[in-house]
C-alpha cells in the first residue's frame, strides 16, 4: 500500500477531526489506510546494512506496531528479532526529551535556544582562537542521507574544515579503499539476488547467521532448493554460520592475507585463470610494503602504486605456496588447493561475502584487494550469481557515509577533497566561493579522538553514534574527552549512553520514523521514508540541529530550502548524475521500496560494469570497469603480501581477543538494550573460550574471569559452550554491553590505507576473577 | 501546503445537506458525519491565507453554525 | 544482569523469612497476580525441581525443606514454594521464566542437599533431567513464522545437542528459509533457559514434565 506524505497528513488530519467530533467515526474515507485505527507507512529497518523493509503502524501519534513489508524485495515480509521489536526502540523510559547542559558535575535542563547559543559560542570561540580545524563533527552510518549531507556541507563548505568523520570508519572504511583501489568506484557490482542465483559461497570473517540474519536465511534457502550449493566459511571462530555451512575452515588470525594469495597461487600455477578476461579487463599493480599500523599519533601513509606485469605478479605469488600458507594459517595444504579449485571451477557460480573480519583489519584494504584478485583472475565477477559482495554493518553506511562521503577525505559520489576538480564541482553545486573546501584531509576517526585527547580539537559534536563505547583503546579517549582546557563535547542522542556521560551538552534527538529520511543499504538500494510520529518532548531531528548551528554561525545561506529533505535530495543528486552514481528524483523513492543505483531513466541497475545491466557500458563492451579511467577501464589486481598483526599473543598475553556482535543486539546496545524482550534474551556479554584453554587455567563454565590487555581489564563470566565457539588460543567478547566495555582492551591500530581500526585482533590474558 | 482537519457543526437535521454542499467546494474532503450531526472534513489549500479564506467561506455556507479546527499542518509537501 | 552473589551476607534466618514467610503471606493474602502469573507451572501440575531431584512423589517424601539448595544457588533460581503448593509447601522449585537453572558445572544445589532428595552424586550437567522443553504454541513462535529469532536455540546451554535448527523452505516469500528450532528430548535437561529467553509475552517454549520413556519394538 502506497501512502504518500500528503495522504498520511490527511489521514492524520481526519483522525484528529474525528477525535474532536467526539470520537465517533462514520464511513471514514481513508479507512483502507487506517485498519483498526492503525495507519501504516513504509520505512527501512533502523538496524543493519541488510536494509529490510518494514511497515510502521501508527496510532494516536505513537508507533504501535511494525511488520515486515511483504512488498520489500530484500526481506519480503520477514524480519529478524531486532526488526520485530523496532517499535519498542522509540519508547524506552529514559528517552532524552530536553537539552542538557553540564554545570559542574550535573547535567541541567536547558532550552534549545540556551543550548544552541552555548554551542555556537563555543564553535565561534574555538574557530577564532585556534582555527577551523579545532572543531569537528563525528557522525554515523546511521545518519540519514540528509543529516550526513548537511553536516558535510556545513563543515567542509561553511566552516571550512575537513574535520568530519562517520563511525563507518570503524566498520566499512577498508571495504571503501578496497573498492577504490581495485575499481576506482565504491560499492559492490552485485546485488542480493546473487544469494538466490549462485551455487558457491565463500564467507570470510562474516557471521551472517547473526549479523545479516535475513540474508543468511535467503542463502540457506538457495541451498535447500539446489543440492549443488556449497557454503564455505573461513573464520577464526566457530559461529552459528560455521555450524550451518558445508565446510568450516579455521585459520589463525591475520593469515587470511596468506590464504588468499595461496589460492591465487594455485589458480595461477594450475592455469585455472581466465586468460581472456585478464587480458581485457585487468591491470597489475603493487604498492608499498611494511606500511605500519597507525599506532602513533598523527600517523600518515601514502601508497605509491607501481604497475607490474602478469609475470611479475606470478613471481610475487611464488612465495605463497599452499605449504607456506598452511604453515602460517593452520589450514591443511590440501584444503587450500581444494578451495582454489573450487573458486576456479568453471561449472560453479562463485560468490565471496565478507564483513568485519576483513574490514576491521590492520591490512583491511589489502585483504579486500586480495579477494577481488581471485574473482578477477577467474573472471567470476559482474555476472548474475557470481560476485564478490562486501556486506555492510550499518543501515546507511553506504547511503550516507560512503555515497554522501562524510569522511574527512571525501565528497559526494566518489569524489575526494584532494582533487581540485572535485572540490570545484562541489563548490559550484553548493554555491560557495571557490577555494572554500580545504584540500587536505585532516583526521580519520581514531586520529580525530587522538586530536581531542591532545587538545588539537577543542569542540566536537557527535550525532547518531556512541564513540565513547565503540572506539578501540577506549580508556584513552574517554579520559581525553574530559581533560578540560577548552575541550567541549556535544552529544546528540535519543538515550543516555556512555558518550552522553562525557558530554558537556546533550541534545535530545528524534529517531527513525520521528523524522523523514533516506538510507542506502549494502546492495546500493536507496530507501526513503516519511516522518510518521513526533519525537517525544523537545527532541529534534539531527538535521534541524545541524542547520540550526549553521544559522547561528552565519552559514544559514547553505540551507535555503523550504521542503528541506526534497530540495536537499535534488541538490545532492547533482553530484552523481552522469557519474555512474545517478539517483532518481525524490518522488520515485517515496513510491518505490528502494531503488538500486545507478538509476538512469527511471531504471535501477542490478549489475554494475556489465553490458545489458549497467547503462554506462556500451554495446559490445561486455564488462567495463569504466570508473577506473586512469587504467583504461580495467580493474586492478594488487600484489599485496602477508604482514603480521601489530600485537600478537606472547607469554604475558597469550590469547587473541576478537570482538563482534550478536543477533539480539545492535552495536552498543543503546536501543536494543531498552527493549525488555531483547535484554532478557541476551542480557550481558560473556567471554567465549575454548574448553581446553579453560581447563588448563582451571576455569569452569560460567565462572567469572578477568580479561586484560596492555590497555584495560574487564571481568565477566566465561562461556565454554555458547553460540560461538572460540578456537584454542582465542577468546571472543561481544561489544554491546555498556557494563562490560571490551573496547577498552582493543588496540587502536588501524589499516594505514583505510584508517579502520582492528577490533578482531589484540593480545590478552585471562585469569580467574 | 497546509492540511487541516476540521469539525463542522450545522443546524439540526441538516448534516447530510451541508455535507453535500461543502463537499462540492474545491479543497474540501468530507470524511464522515458523527451520530450527533457533526461533520468531519479535511481541507487543503496552497497557502495558509488560502486556507483561512476557505474556512471563512465555509462559515458562509447555508445552515453551518460553526467550523472548528482540530488539526493543522503546514509544511511543504 | 549482574548476578554477583546476591545471596552472600543473608543470614539463614533472614533467608527463611524471605523464602517461606513472604510467599506464604502472599498466598494467605489471596495469591496476587504475580503469583498466578509466575506459577504457570501449577496449571500443568508440574514443578521444575532443582537438578538431581528424585521422582516427584519420592522427592516430596524425602525433601526436608531446609532450603540449603536454594542458598547454594548462585543465581537465586531456586526458591521455596509457598502455600499454593499444597503439600509441597516449602519445597524448592525453579520458576524458569524468572530465573532458570544455569547448570553450574559443579551443581552446588544438589551437593548441598542433606536428605537425598537431590542426587548429590550427580557430576555431569548433561545428565540432569528436570523436565523437557517443548514448543507449546507453534502459531506464535516467531522462528516458525520465518522470522530470524531462534533465541531459544542460541541461548540453549546444550546448543546443537538439545536444540538444533532444521531449515526448510519458506513458501510465503519463496526465497527465504524457516529456521525451525527442534528440541531433542533425549538431550534436553530441562533447565528452562529457553523458556526464560523466549521473546514472546507468553513464552512459546516451556519446560514440561519429561514424557515417560516408552518401550520401543521398532528400530531401524
Amino acid at each position: 500500500m502506497e501512502v504518500s506524505r500528503r495522504d498520511f497528513l490527511k489521514a492524520t488530519a481526519a483522525a484528529a477531526a474525528f477525535a474532536a467530533a467526539g470520537g465517533a467515526v462514520l464511513k471514514p474515507k481513508l479507512a483502507e489506510a487506517a485498519e483498526g485505527g492503525i495507519k501504516w507507512g513504509k520505512a527501512p529497518c533502523r538496524f543493519c546494512g541488510t536494509g529490510c523493509g518494514v511497515l510502521v503502524g501508527v496510532k494516536d501519534g505513537k508507533v504501535v506496531a511494525t511488520k515486515g513489508d511483504p512488498a520489500a524485495p530484500v526481506n519480503k515480509g520477514l524480519n529478524c528479532i531486532k526488526g520485530y521489536f523496532l517499535a519498542k526502540i522509540l519508547y524506552g523510559k529514559d528517552r532524552l526529551t530536553k537539552p542538557l547542559i553540564r554545570k559542574g558535575n550535573k547535567m541541567v535542563e536547558a532550552s534549545w535556544d540556551e543550548a544552541m547559543t552555548l554551542i555556537a559560542g563555543k564553535f565561534k570561540e574555538s574557530i577564532e582562537k585556534h582555527g577551523p580545524d579545532s572543531v569537528a563533527i563525528y557522525g554515523s552510518g546511521q545518519w540519514t542521507v540528509f543529516e550526513g549531507y548537511a553536516a558535510s556541507k556545513l563543515f567542509k563548505g561553511g566552516i571550512g574544515t575537513n574535520n568530519i568523520e562517520p563511525n563507518a570508519r570503524l566498520c566499512m572504511a577498508s571495504a571503501v579503499t578496497g573498492f577504490m583501489t581495485t575499481f576506482a568506484s565504491d560499492e559492490p557490482m552485485g546485488v542480493y539476488d546473487d544469494l538466490d542465483l549462485g551455487d558457491t559461497y565463500f564467507l570470510w570473517g562474516a557471521n551472517m547467521a547473526e549479523c545479516h540474519p535475513v540474508l543468511f536465511s535467503r542463502m540457506i534457502d538457495n541451498r535447500l532448493k539446489n543440492p549443488k550449493v556449497k557454503i564455505i566459511d573461513f573464520g577464526t571462530r566457530r559461529t552459528r554460520t560455521s555450524q550451518m555451512a558445508d565446510t568450516y575452515i579455521r585459520f589463525n588470525p591475520q593469515t587470511d592475507l596468506a590464504l588468499l594469495n595461496a589460492i591465487a597461487h594455485v589458480i595461477v600455477k594450475e592455469k585455472l585463470y581466465d586468460e581472456k578476461f585478464i587480458q581485457s579487463h585487468v591491470v597489475f599493480k603493487k604498492g608499498k610494503t611494511n606500511i605500519g599500523y597507525g599506532l602513533e599519533d598523527k600517523f600518515k601513509f601514502v601508497d605509491e602504486p607501481k604497475p607490474m606485469t602478469f609475470d611479475e605478479y606470478k613471481d610475487f605469488l611464488k612465495t605463497y605456496t599452499p605449504e607456506y600458507a598452511s604453515k602460517l594459517s593452520g589450514v591443511p595444504t590440501a584444503t587450500i588447493v581444494e578451495m582454489a579449485r573450487l573458486y576456479a571451477d568453471k561449472n560453479r557460480k562463485v560468490n565471496s561475502l565478507w564483513t568485519m573480519g576483513f574490514n576491521q583489519h590492520t591490512r583491511g584494504t589489502w585483504v579486500n584487494n586480495l579477494v577481488y584478485n581471485v574473482h578477477l583472475l577467474t573472471g567470476k565477477i559482474c555476472r548474475p550469481g557470481e560476485n564478490p559482495m562486501s556486506l555492510t554493518g550499518q543501515p546507511s553506511a553506504c547511503g550516507t557515509a560512503r555515497e554522501v562521503g562524510t569522511f574527512t577525505h571525501r565528497l559526494p559520489a566518489d569524489m575526494v577533497v584532494t582533487d581540485p576538480e572535485h572540490r570545484a564541482k562541489a563548490e559550484k553545486i553548493w554555491g560557495i566561493p571557490a577555494g572554500k573546501i580545504p584540500a587536505k584531509p585532516t583526521y580519520n576517526a581514531t586520529e580525530m579522538f587522538r586530536a581531542l585527547d591532545r587538545g588539537d580539537i577543542k569542540v566536537i559534536w557527535t550525532q547518531v553514534t556512541n564513540p565513547f563505547q565503540s572506539l578501540p583503546n577506549l580508556n584513552r579517549y574517554r579520559k581525553g574527552a574530559r581533560k578540560g582546557d577548552g575541550r567541549f563535547v556535544i552529544v546528540s542522542d535519543m538515550y543516555p549512553t556512555k558518550s552522553t556521560e562525557v558530554a558537556d551538552v546533550i541534545l535530545p534527538s528524534a529517531s527513525w520514523v520521528e523524522k523523514e529520511g533516506v538510507f542506502g543499504n549494502a546492495e546500493r538500494r536507496t530507501q526513503q521514508w516519511f516522518k510518521m510520529v513526533d519525537p517525544p518532548g523537545e527532541a529534534k531531528n539531527d538535521l534541524w540541529q545541524t542547520i540550526e548551528l549553521a544559522k547561528r554561525l552565519g552559514h544559514g545561506n547553505l540551507f535555503p530550502y523550504k521542503y528541506v529533505e526534497k530540495e536537499m535530495w535534488e541538490e545532492y543528486r547533482k553530484f552523481g548524475e552522469g557519474q555512474g552514481k545517478d539517483m532518481a528524483p525524490y518522488e520515485a523513492y517515496a513510491k518505490a521500496r528502494g531503488l538500486r543505483w545507478p538509476v538512469v531513466n527511471g531504471k535501477e541497475t542490478l549489475y554494475r560494469y556489465a553490458e545489458g545491466h549497467d547503462p554506462y557500458v556500451k554495446k559490445g563492451e561486455g564488462i567495463k570497469f569504466y570508473k577506473n579511467k586512469k587504467d583504461g577501464g580495467k580493474a586492478v589486481i594488487w600484489a599485496r603480501p602477508y604482514e603480521p598483526a601489530p600485537e600478537v599473543p606472547d607469554k604475558s598475553y597469550p590469547f587473541w581477543l576478537c570482538t563482534g556482535r550478536v543477533l539480539e543486539h545492535w552495536h552498543t546496545g543503546t536501543m536494543t538494550g531498552r527493549v525488555p524482550e531483547l535484554k532478557r534474551a541476551y542480557p550481558a556479554a560473556v567471554c567465549e573460550m575454548h574448553p581446553d584453554d579453560a581447563k588448563k587455567l582451571g576455569i569452569k563454565n560460567l565462572q567469572k574471569v578477568k580479561v586484560s590487555s596492555r590497555r584495560g581489564t574487564i571481568i565477566l563470566p566465561v562461556d565454554l559452550n555458547g553460540r560461538g565457539k572460540a578456537e584454542k588460543g582465542n577468546i571472543f567478547v561481544a561489544f554491546f554491553d555498556e557494563n562490560k566495555l571490551i573496547n577498552e582492551l582493543c588496540i587502536d591500530a588501524y589499516c594505514p590505507i583505510s584508517g579502520e581500526p582492528d577490533y578482531k585482533k589484540c593480545a590478552v590474558k585471562v585469569e580467574k576473577a | 501546503m497546509p492540511v487541516s482537519g476540521i469539525v463542522v457543526r450545522c443546524l439540526d437535521g441538516c448534516a447530510d445537506a451541508v455535507s453535500a454542499r461543502i463537499a462540492a467546494i474545491d479543497g474540501v474532503e468530507v470524511h464522515g458525519v458523527s451520530p450527533d450531526g457533526q461533520i468531519v472534513a479535511v481541507i487543503e489549500a496552497d497557502t495558509v491565507q488560502g486556507e483561512v479564506d476557505l474556512v471563512s467561506h465555509l462559515h458562509d455556507v447555508e445552515d453551518v453554525v460553526t467550523v472548528r479546527l482540530a488539526y493543522h499542518n503546514f509544511e511543504d509537501i | 544482569m549482574d548476578s554477583e552473589s546476591t545471596h552472600t551476607g543473608i543470614s539463614r534466618r533472614r533467608f527463611l523469612k524471605d523464602g517461606i514467610l513472604v510467599p506464604l503471606a502472599l498466598a494467605v493474602a489471596g495469591g496476587g497476580i504475580s503469583t498466578l502469573f509466575l506459577r504457570r507451572a501449577d496449571a500443568r501440575g508440574f514443578y521444575l525441581r532443582p537438578p538431581g531431584a528424585l521422582e516427584e512423589r519420592r522427592f516430596l517424601a524425602a525433601c526436608i525443606k531446609c532450603g540449603k539448595c536454594a542458598q547454594a544457588c548462585p543465581y537465586t533460581a531456586i526458591t521455596m514454594a509457598g502455600g499454593e503448593a499444597g503439600v509441597g509447601i516449602g519445597t524448592p522449585h525453579i520458576i524458569a521464566r524468572e530465573f532458570p537453572c544455569r547448570l553450574c558445572p559443579d551443581i552446588p544445589c544438589a551437593k548441598a542437599c542433606p536428605s537425598g532428595a537431590l542426587d548429590r552424586k550427580l557430576e555431569d550437567v548433561e545428565k540432569i533431567r528436570m523436565g523437557t522443553a517443548v514448543i507449546v504454541d507453534r502459531e506464535n513462535c516467531l522462528s516458525l513464522r520465518g522470522l530470524r529469532c531462534e533465541v531459544c536455540y542460541r541461548q540453549c546451554p546444550l546448543i546443537d545437542k538439545a536444540i538444533t535448527i532444521e531449515p526448510r523452505h519458506n513458501p510465503r516469500t519463496g526465497v527465504h528459509s524457516i529456521m525451525e528450532p527442534v528440541i531433542h528430548a533425549d538431550k534436553c535437561v530441562g533447565c528452562g533457559i529457553c523458556e526464560n529467553a523466549c521473546v514472546r509475552d507468553k513464552p512459546v517454549i516451556v519446560v514440561i514434565k519429561s514424557p515417560p520413556v516408552q518401550k520401543d519394538y521398532y528400530e531401524f
